[in-house]
């Protein structure tokens, strides 16, 4: 056959095949899918009844109730916290006779000084031996630790970092203290500090609270109510002051607290409500920041016409010693490379042997850009102490700990390092058409929230992240490290396909296209359409991105399309405030772990409401996130922590019950702290009130003479040029 | 010849200020700005509620004036820099940017400088070395070590070493210039005590820097190596080169008097433009080890949206760029008389 018959052969063929599709295309091929339409269209109400019965029937062949919550598996390393009533930790007294380092004796006879009882107040804090876990200890030693913030200066009351990682815990002072509540078998309440004691009215409206008495800042000068009432006045309610918190958290019911100064040591708060004794965790550290009234009264704006509140804040500047009330005292600090903090010769603690404290003469704080640095930093054995908080640090954190010659420890604290999946509850904000108008209505449908909850293999996701027993499922609700937990209150939906599939199911989702993603039913919004969910991780949070990647198949098996797209917190924060989202995965705050410090973060009584944000209409509360709203208003006054407890009990129920969101895993946070150290609490926690450098009470803690190191700048204490 | 340095020079401060005004627009394409990742950190770690977070990041961009138009706020960063030659204002250190630099640029410069070294002694030594050895093991071992150093990612050597100094070798402080003990030891030679102690500070310093030139320095052998052999040759097979055997020099001095300074010309007339260059190889080395450079300042800033750093920094790099440019054309139109001015 010739190369041109061969072409024409195949033209012919071409044009054959072409127009026979064209017409099956066009008309050609109507009549059979008109001939099929048709009986498919009388018969429907029969299919989708026999549907219905197929999902009832499937329904009723699946276990859809909860399972045990299973008790956490127990990790080497983990101790239990030695609970203690509060006369057991610390009291306030006089004691027959006080000392100190000698060194420092050197310099009280040398005239630097006053004598140690002239700078110690008269009754001092004083640190019981009872609770000490390694009893009263000897002078002298340094702590090596590791800050990746920049120090901006220490006007902290007006708004400035001096490097956290525990600088602005050894430095400064507040009224209370938050972070040792771990350690109280009496009470939930925070511990006091410099204010010794408070005392209700019978009515409720006013809080009376004594300060130490005879107090000082670490020039000499005397503390007494001038400072607790310049840091009331002219730093949290004054507006123009970025105050830590502002005066937002002193109003309620629309109206504001007033702080009344009876004398030198006494003051009152005066409130507009009765027994909000939630605002006692608004005077502990980094809430109620006392500033130094004698340093900054004189330069703030209301007082002298030529500052403005920028200059005011800068106030404080990072190379010039800082006048604080804490047990350690910036003096020496060079940018991005070292800060050194010495010991406090007015700090106003003691052992009971009348020891001023802190036993520690020298804490220094490397500088760095990032937080993994302290991890490195310990592992390498230069710094002293690391919060393991990244799940992906863990193993060989651990790793070099179980060397003979590693000079860290390591401890796992609570288990409350959770991260869950929201779905967004909102009827109207970021509601833009009636696909999200119907995806909206879907999770607000508990059996939709239940199907999500049974498709996470929670166990799988968790050994992804981190083999071993560090991870494991949690169901939501409070963070089983919470000391309000309890376990026997969770309704765990745990891994179980059959029944998300049933649910979905029962919910008229069904494949009608045969493409392997669910249709939407058709009495729904979005009928018809594919079950295409969006779904925002964090590129801040590595594990948000797992549970994510995990979404996407163990939903996709069940014929759920998830859509993942990580974003950044400032995107993130744009986005939950238009309410354009879906789902998403967060790193959860601590809010299920201390309930009460944020009470008002348990369910949606704030238009803000991380998952049920209002917009500009009125939010519809589904009836048991109002039975929520109702238990944590009433959890958020109540004194009595016998009562606290039963209303956390009951949230956590109907929480988990109702699936308010999906928990999916949940960790323990580690420390790793120096084996020289003494007196570190067993079972510590790195975070639960607050941070470790709250939590461990640094003024306790104490190395044996043999192991010290040197210090950086021995025999020195706080200078200040006269004005 | 003046009109021509005038006619450059005019249009390099277009282009220092077209990079200025592109750096900016960059730095703000991102979302949000400072004052949300402040919000994220008040409410995240200050326990605020997101309404007391939000009035306190709105106290904040009228403060440092972020709420202003982008427009504005370029005019005002360029005015200050212009009138009182300040860089603009920090958020993240409260600080002026402009001393923010001045404290990480010797450093930086002194890592860029010690890369460049490395990477120039190393290549030219092992130019000269495989020239004459054209083809030989010699010579394809040390194309392919320099290819390999040359073609892996700085980051990633920096990654590995890091990982083998912390948990092999245990070395301390690996994300500083210096160990704490000799952060405090001023710079001083006054007396032998001193001079002693700033010794032993030098010494720390280098057991500190040297991976990050190792790493910087290396990956920049390659092209010095092969320029230097490829110069090396062409000298080699040059009629002076000939001519000079010819008298009865042995072949070591044929090297050092005449193959070897002619072929370092080329390599020399290139060190006038290679500052920005040299502060890029440090930068990504720095990042990783974390050493307070300007690289490290850079990176910082673009995550955080401290605008006038970031905006700073490479206008800075930009700055160096074009005046390594500028003074390459000029001297190039001082030495060869073939350039012509219009």
């Amino acid at each position: 056959m010739s190369r041109s018959k061969k072409r024409t052969i195949f033209l012919i063929l071409s044009l054959l095949i072409v127009t026979a599709m064209l017409v099956n295309a066009c008309g050609g091929g109507d009549s059979e899918p008109a001939a099929a339409e048709a009986p498919a269209e009388e018969a429907a109400p029969a299919a989708a009844e026999a549907e219905e019965e197929d999902a009832e029937e499937a329904m009723a062949e699946v276990d859809l109730s909860p399972t045990e919550y299973p008790e956490p598996q127990l990790i080497v390393g983990s101790r239990e916290v030695q609970k203690l009533p509060l006369d057991q930790i610390l009291t306030y007294k006089a004691l027959d006779s006080y000392s100190e380092p000698e060194w420092v004796s050197e310099l009280v006879a040398e005239g630097v000084l006053p004598p140690v009882e002239e700078r110690l107040p008269v009754e001092p804090r004083v640190i019981l031996e009872s609770g000490m876990a390694d009893g009263i200890g000897v002078y002298g030693g340094v702590w090596r630790d590791f800050s990746a913030c920049p120090t901006e200066g220490y006007n902290r009351g007006a708004g400035q970092s001096a490097g956290w990682f525990g600088i602005e815990a050894a430095a400064y002072a507040s009224l209370l203290k938050s972070g040792p509540i771990y350690r109280r078998s009496d009470s939930l309440e925070p511990l006091p500090y410099l204010a010794k004691s408070w005392e209700w009215s019978e009515d409720g409206h006013e809080l009376t609270m004594s300060i130490i008495e005879g107090a000082k800042w670490s020039d000499g000068h005397p503390f007494t109510t001038e400072d607790v009432l310049f840091s009331w006045e002219d730093m949290i309610v004054d507006p123009n002051v970025q105050s830590p918190k502002g005066a937002s958290a002193w109003i309620f019911e629309d109206q504001m607290t007033e702080l009344v100064v009876i004398d030198d040591y006494t003051f009152k708060f005066v409130y507009p409500v009765a027994f909000p004794v939630q605002s006692l965790f608004q005077m502990d550290e980094g809430d109620f920041h006392i500033s130094p009234s004698h340093i900054l009264k004189p330069l703030h704006p209301k007082y002298n016409s030529d500052m403005d509140y920028v200059d005011f804040e800068a106030a404080m500047p990072p190379d010039k010693t800082p006048v604080v009330l804490g047990e350690f005292v910036p003096v020496e600090y060079i940018t991005d490379e070292l800060m050194i903090l010495r010991r406090n010769p007015y700090y106003w603690g003691v052992d009971e042997a009348g020891n001023q404290l802190p036993y520690l003469d020298e804490v220094v704080f490397e500088k760095g850009p990032s937080g993994v640095g302290r991890t490195l930093s310990t592992l390498a054995g230069s710094a002293d102490h690391s919060n393991l908080e990244n799940p992906s640090t863990f193993i060989e954190t651990l790793k070099r700990a179980e060397e003979d010659d590693a000079h860290f420890y390591v401890e796992w604290g609570p288990e409350t390092l959770g991260f869950s999946i929201k779905l967004n509850l909102s009827t109207t904000l970021g509601v833009k058409d009636d696909r999200d108008s119907a995806v909206r209505e879907l999770f607000r449908d508990l059996r939709f929230r239940q199907a999500v909850s049974f498709a996470l293999d929670r166990d799988g996701i968790s050994q992804s992240i981190l083999r071993g027993p560090f991870l494991r499922g949690w169901a939501g609700g409070l963070f089983p490290g919470s000391s309000y937990f309890d376990r026997s209150t969770v309704a765990y939906y745990n891994h179980n396909p059959e029944a998300s599939a049933a649910l979905l199911a029962d919910l008229g989702f069904e494949d009608t296209d045969g493409d392997g993603i669910l249709n939407w039913p058709a009495d729904r919004l979005a009928s018809g359409e594919n079950l295409v969910l969006a779904l925002v991780t964090s590129e801040d949070a590595e594990e948000t991105q797992t549970v994510g990647d995990a979404a996407v198949t163990l939903l996709g098996d069940l014929g759920v399309q998830i859509n993942v797209r990580p974003l950044n917190s400032a995107a993130r924060r744009e986005m939950n405030e238009a309410g354009e989202w879906e789902m998403r995965v967060d790193r959860d705050s601590q809010t299920f772990a201390v309930p009460f410090t944020r009470c008002r973060e348990l369910a949606p009584i704030e238009r803000e409401f991380s998952f049920h944000r209002e917009g500009s209409e009125p939010r519809e509360l589904l009836d048991f996130e109002q039975e929520l709203v109702d238990l944590a208003l009433a959890f958020c006054v109540e004194p009595n922590t016998d009562i606290r407890k039963e209303l956390m009990a009951e949230y956590n129920q109907i929480s988990t019950e109702n699936v308010h969101f999906i928990g999916v895993f949940v960790g323990r946070y580690g420390l790793a702290a120096a084996k020289r150290f003494k007196n570190v609490p067993a079972g510590m926690p790195v975070f639960m009130y607050n941070w470790t450098w709250e939590n461990v009470m640094p003024e306790q803690v104490w190395v044996a003479p043999e192991e010290q190191i040197d210090q950086l700048r021995p025999g020195v204490i706080p200078t200040y040029e006269s004005e | 010849m003046i009109g021509f340095i005038v006619r450059r020079f005019s249009v390099s401060v277009a282009v220092v200020l077209g990079i200025a005004l592109v750096s900016f627009i960059v730095i703000q394409l991102p979302p949000g700005d400072y004052a949300d990742g402040y919000e994220s950190f008040l409410i995240e770690q200050g326990g605020a509620t997101e309404s007391e977070a939000e009035r306190q990041a709105n106290l904040f961009r009228e403060r440092y004036g972020l709420d202003r138009p982008l427009p504005i706020q370029f005019y005002v960063w360029i005015r200050d820099m212009v009138t009182k030659g300040s860089f603009g204002f920090s958020f993240a250190y409260k600080r002026d940017v402009g001393e923010l630099i001045a404290e990480r640029l010797p450093r930086t410069l002194l890592l860029a400088v010690l890369a460049h070294l490395t990477s120039t002694a190393v290549g030219i030594i092992a130019g000269i070395f495989v020239a004459p050895r054209q083809y030989s093991i010699a010579d394809n071992v040390a194309a392919f070590i320099a290819f390999i150093l040359s073609a892996l990612p700085r980051f990633w050597i920096a990654l590995a070493l890091m990982f083998f100094l912390v948990f092999t070798l245990e070395q301390e402080h690996v994300t500083a210039f210096h160990s704490p003990q000799y952060v405090v030891v001023p710079w001083a030679f006054g007396s032998v005590e001193e001079a002693r102690e700033s010794w032993a500070k030098l010494v720390d310093l280098m057991q500190h820097i040297w991976p990050v030139v190792v790493i910087a320095g290396l990956g920049g052998v390659a092209r010095n190596m092969r320029v230097m052999r490829g110069n090396m040759l062409d000298e080699l097979n040059a009629q002076y080169v000939t001519t000079a055997r010819s008298k009865g020099l042995t072949e070591g001095q044929v090297m050092r008097r005449h193959a070897v300074p002619n072929a370092l010309h080329p390599i020399i007339m290139y060190q006038g433009t290679v500052l920005p260059y040299m502060l890029q190889g440090e930068l990504q080395a720095s990042i990783v080890l974390g050493l307070p450079t300007i690289g490290t300042l850079l990176l910082t800033s673009l995550r955080n949206e401290d605008i006038y750093i970031a905006a700073s920094c490479l206008l800075i790099y930009g700055v160096l760029l074009v005046a390594g440019n500028l003074i390459a054309d000029i001297s190039l139109a001082v030495l060869d008389p073939r350039v012509r001015f219009s």
